[in-house]
Parts: C-alpha cells; structure tokens; sequence
C-alpha cells in the first residue's frame, strides 16, 4: 500500500503542489479523488509526510552570508564593554561548546524589503513572520533561537520548557515561555507585545514577565523601558495597525514597513502622538490620505513620495 | 470576512470538511475532534480580509490532520526504536526525541543535497518560505509552468527517498480496513 505506483503518487504531489491557491471547487474536486481510492490517501498521506520533512529545513539555499561572523547568541551574552577581541575569542569558545555538530558557523540572515513579508518555519510548529524591512540571523545548529537587527516579527513559538526559545536583540533577550509575540526594533528602541502565553525580556537584566496583553517599550540607549498595553499583536500581517502614543514618524515607518510605500512626516509633526487604528490598504495614495485625515494634516505627493505637514490653518 | 462570517461558512462547509478529514486520517474519531478544534481556533483568527474563505478551512483541516498523522508517525517510531530499551515507558526524555528530529533533519537535507541546485532552492522556497510560484519564478527566472515541474519532480524524488525510508510510517490506520489490507 505504501508503493501507490508512480501515477497515483504524480496526482497526488500534483495536488499539494496546487493546495495553496486552491479554489473551493478545487477543495471538493481534492476531497473527492481522496475518497475515490484508499491508495489516493495513501499516497497523498505520505506526500505530507515527506513535506512535514522538508518544513524543517532552514531556508540556508537562499541565505545572506552573516558579514559578522560571531555566532548570534555571542551578541547579546556579553556586556557591551568587552573589547572587540575579547568579545570574539569568547564567542569563538562558545561556539565550540555549544555547537557540536555541523561546522562552525553556522548563522544566516534573512532580509525583507519594505512592502514584503515573509514567514519562516522554525520545526516543532514554531514559525516567525518577518514585516517588510526586516532583517533577522538565525542559526542553522540551534533553530530554537533567532535575532532581530532591524523591523519588526511575529513569533508563534512552540513552547520546550527544557529548550526554551530565545530572542537576540542586541544586548537583551527575549525568552519565551509558551507564545506568541511580536517584536519592533527600530532606531534604537524595542518594542516588545504579547498575544499569547507569555515572555521574559532580559533574564539576565530587567527579568520582566510579560503576559499576554502585555507590552513594553525600550529605549536602548537609555535603558528606559515603558510598559503599554499590548494592541492587536501581528495585525499587520493583515494590514491592521494599532497605535498608542506612538510618534508620526513612526506610524509612518510601520506602514513603509508592511507596504513600501513612502510616506514622510515633516520634521514639525513627527513627534506628535497617535493613537488609533490605521487600516493599510497598500495603495500608498489612499494610505497617506487615510493618514493625513485621522491626523488633521495636508498631504502632498513628491514623485514616489507622499509628505504629510500640518495642516495650514494649524500653522 | 468577519468572525461571524467563517464561522457560519464552517457550518455550511462541516460537511466536506468531515469528508476530507475522515479520508485522510481514516476514521472519524479523529475527524471529528479536529472538527471540534477547527470550531475553537476559528473563533480566535484575528479579523481581517480573507481571500477565499472556503479555501483558507480547507487548508486549516488539512494543516490539522496532518499534525495530527505526524504526532502518530513520530509515536510509532518512538515506540519502535525504544520498546526493548525501555518497556513500557509511555513518556521519552526530550533528548531522545530531538535525536529523532535531528536524524530526520539529516535524512531530508542529504536527499536534498543529492538534488540539482534549482530544485532544491524552488522546494525551500515553495515549503519553508513558502512564496507562490510566481515569486519563485522570478527569483530563479524561469517560467510558472517550470517551476511547477521542477516542484513535481522534486517532491517525487523526496516522497520516494524519505517514505521508502520509514515505509512502515507512511501508511494510515484505517479503522475500517484494518485486518482485511491485502498486505496485512
């Protein structure tokens, strides 16, 4: 019964291979071929079998070479003052000891564009979601960590309270404890938010919990963490963005994050607060527009560019 | 599509999707306790535009029985590999089971190996950063219509290798022909 013969297993590789733009006729068209023969479920059980394999690999065949060679959690274990040399013959002896297999190095990153996101697979049911302008490393010896340098991802993590998934971001970490989250690191301040379950930020630090609900701000430079309320955690990935307090420039960076569209804040209003709900079409007219109405400004077009400045009245 | 909307549309749909579920995991215990838990998580997909509605509940019951057919292979071989070690030991350390995963990891990434470079990229693309063939069409430059063959032959090539490895696994339980399989 495993060996269904090449035609039956041709049908159904064919019939995964078209599953992620199936249509509802489609749908039932699958249904009805699998009932049709126990060897089509046979055969198609072991066509996912062999998928849930090759889900496990990490995405190395189209990787970005690290240009920093140190393994990632190097980075964020040792405190900032450690000399440049210092700093890498230590990560050097970690990376003996913690790597026993494979050689090495073993850290590749990941970079989105602004306007695309894209998801990563990390085994065990865990996967991360990477928004446009995003840059990530990951290690290929150790898939229960990842590192965020720049933008912003969801983490939906499987929770292993022996292997405990971890977060680099810079000097802190971010550990889950059965979750998913969603993180922001951009110009020097972290933006951590928690959907479900529950992370500490900097064990080795601050040591917060925060439970689902929870957010906190970080400004890395001051070391000035602000808790929040967590929003709508990973809206973004369906274009829905809440903000609280955030600044303009802000709001207008997420949303060249998620769309690539260019929106400018004049330099007057971008340290103003907002706070609401902006609904992302990616059509950067209605986008800006949308924008400049919730906030009471003008808005311009600028070849690629839509700048929003106060409104004349307000000046 | 709102809450309500998918909801109302998994009613309609429940019956097809019992179908799919029940052909692929072979019984319908199990078909309808993933029913039962499709119910639960549609009641917390964040609120949003959903293209196909339909299409997106098929996926999600598929997505489920096959988590569900991968806890039971992983099981089995557990059992298997351990029964003599360790009888009657229900529960494995964690250790043992990432040596599983770590020897599956291996398995996967030699018959990858094996393959020629553009196959390989068009699977990870397709599976692990699962971009549409369009993308991959791009990103290789090629056609749609060659990255659907290359895709074909690739994943031919892997249900070959890696169900003749563990063939023991790849079959289904299937309560209701259980002791009648002609290679029983």
């Amino acid at each position: 019964m495993t060996d269904a013969g090449p035609d039956i297993r041709d049908s159904a590789v064919a019939w995964h291979i078209a599953m992620p733009t199936m249509t509802e006729d489609r749908w039932h068209a699958f249904v009805e071929w699998l009932e049709a023969d126990p060897a089509h479920a046979s055969a198609y059980d072991a066509v996912t079998l062999a998928d849930a394999r090759l889900a496990q690999v990490p995405p190395a065949a189209n990787v970005i070479t690290l240009a920093d060679r140190r393994p990632i959690y190097a980075m964020s274990r040792k405190p900032m003052w450690i000399g440049g040399a210092l700093a890498a013959s230590l990560a050097a002896l970690f990376a003996v000891t913690t790597q026993l297999r494979g050689p090495q190095d073993q850290s590749y990153s990941v970079a989105t564009p602004a306007g695309t996101t894209r998801t990563i697979a990390m085994g065990e049911g865990s996967a991360v979601t990477l928004n446009g302008g995003t840059r990530m490393a990951f290690d290929k010896a150790n898939p229960r960590s990842a590192s965020l340098t720049e933008g912003e991802a969801l983490f939906s993590v499987h929770h292993d309270a022996k292997q405990p998934f971890e977060v680099a971001l810079g000097r802190f970490r971010v550990v889950d404890l059965g979750t998913v989250f969603n993180i922001v690191r951009s110009k020097g301040r972290l933006s951590v938010a928690v959907s479900e379950g529950s992370v500490l930020f900097d064990p080795d630090g601050a040591h917060l919990t925060l439970q689902a609900g929870d957010a906190i701000t970080v400004d890395e430079t001051a070391n000035i963490v602000t808790r929040a309320k967590a929003g709508n955690v990973g809206g973004w990935r369906n274009g829905e963005m809440e903000f609280s307090n955030a600044a303009l420039g802000d709001v207008a960076e997420a949303i060249h994050r998620r769309t690539g569209a260019q929106i400018a804040v004049s330099a007057l209003l971008s340290n103003t607060p907002f706070t609401g709900n902006v609904k992302i079409t990616g059509d950067a007219a209605r986008d800006a527009r949308h924008l400049a109405q919730l906030i009471g400004a003008d808005v311009r077009r600028d070849g690629e560019k839509w700048l929003l400045s106060p409104t004349r009245a307000a000046q | 599509m709102s809450e309500s909307g998918l909801t109302a549309l998994f009613l309609t749909q429940r019956p097809v999707l019992l179908r799919l579920l029940t052909a692929r995991l072979g019984g319908t215990d199990d078909a309808e306790d993933i029913l039962q838990d499709m119910w639960f998580r549609l009641e917390r997909v964040p609120s949003g535009p959903i293209a196909d509605p339909a299409a997106y509940l098929f996926r999600m019951a598929t997505n489920l029985a096959t988590d569900r057919r991968l806890s039971t292979t992983r099981r089995e071989r557990r059992d298997d590999a351990w029964k003599d070690a360790m009888p009657g030991d229900a529960d494995y350390p964690d250790s043992e089971r990432q040596l599983i995963a770590a020897d599956e990891l291996r398995q996967v990434e030699a018959v990858l190996d094996e393959m020629p470079e553009r196959m390989r990229r068009a699977l990870i693309l397709f599976r692990v950063e699962e971009q549409p063939q369009r993308v991959i069409a791009e990103t290789l430059g090629i056609t749609v219509s060659g990255v659907e063959k290359l895709l074909r032959r690739g994943y031919r090539q892997l249900v070959e290798r890696i169900s003749g490895a563990s063939a023991d696994c790849a079959v289904p339980r299937r309560h209701e022909d259980e002791g009648s399989s002609p290679h029983d």
